[in-house]
């Protein structure tokens, strides 16, 4: 199944990307989204345990599992006000 | 409790914020608090001083959350008003790019729900800063998300 993937901020410029798509197999967690992302994306890695991650614009924990077709936002450390 | 729902004002805008007056004023509001976060001059050690701040943001994230809070503060400090209005793009210094104005019976509550508004929003709402110096940008430090996030 298919996921899409926005970055914002500083993430977004580390990765050099807005926007990712990763296909996973049925029955993944946004925890093995972020596993197999941080295989192939260095910064992700890095800032993994700084990032909150939105599943279809709500928080989620890192056990909720993903759909086909699901948007993951992956929030870094927020800086508004 | 107020006996009519609460009015709310929550607005994304790409440019500063302004205070407004609220264009209704139920009776039962004694209390009202605005508050506004501004771009303060500041030097960078390696890249000078601050020309301005420019924001982005989740934008339809960002949107419900403050509308969340917002319902969330009226509920728990009992206002009758809440507004909460965040810049987006570049806000030069000395312009500010959130207003939070809270109206409720009491100055308590009034004070309360315009301190829990801004903390909330500074800890959850997917908004980020970036620094524009006089030689080069930085992204602010911000606040890892913990708040509002289950555990599993």
């Amino acid at each position: 199944m298919k996921v899409d993937v926005l970055l914002f901020a500083q993430l977004a410029d580390a990765v050099g990307a807005r926007s990712l798509s990763v296909d996973m197999a049925d029955g993944a967690t946004v925890d093995d989204v972020m596993t197999r992302l941080a295989e192939t994306h260095e910064p992700i890695r890095v800032m993994r345990e700084t990032i909150a991650v939105a599943l279809d614009e709500r928080y989620v924990g890192e056990g909720t599992r993903v759909r086909d077709g699901c948007t993951l936002a992956l929030i870094p450390p927020v800086s508004g006000g | 409790m107020p006996s009519s729902p609460p009015l709310l004002d929550v607005k994304l805008l790409d440019h500063p914020v302004t205070t407004l007056p609220f264009d209704e004023r139920p009776g039962a509001a004694g209390g009202e608090c605005t508050f506004l976060g501004r771009t303060r001059s500041e030097v960078h050690p390696d890249h000078g001083a601050l020309r301005q701040l420019h924001y982005e943001a989740y934008e339809p994230m960002a949107e419900r959350s403050l509308r969340t809070l917002a319902k969330t503060a009226a509920t728990e400090h009992g206002c009758v008003a809440i507004r909460i209005h965040h810049a987006l793009g570049p806000v030069p210094l000395g312009a500010a790019s959130v207003l939070v104005q809270t109206l409720a019976p009491h100055r308590a509550e009034a004070f309360a729900a315009c301190r829990f508004l801004i903390d909330a929003l500074k800890s959850e709402t997917p908004i980020w800063k970036r620094e524009e110096w006089s030689d080069g940008t930085t992204w602010s430090s911000g606040m890892p998300v913990t708040r509002g996030v289950p555990d599993s």
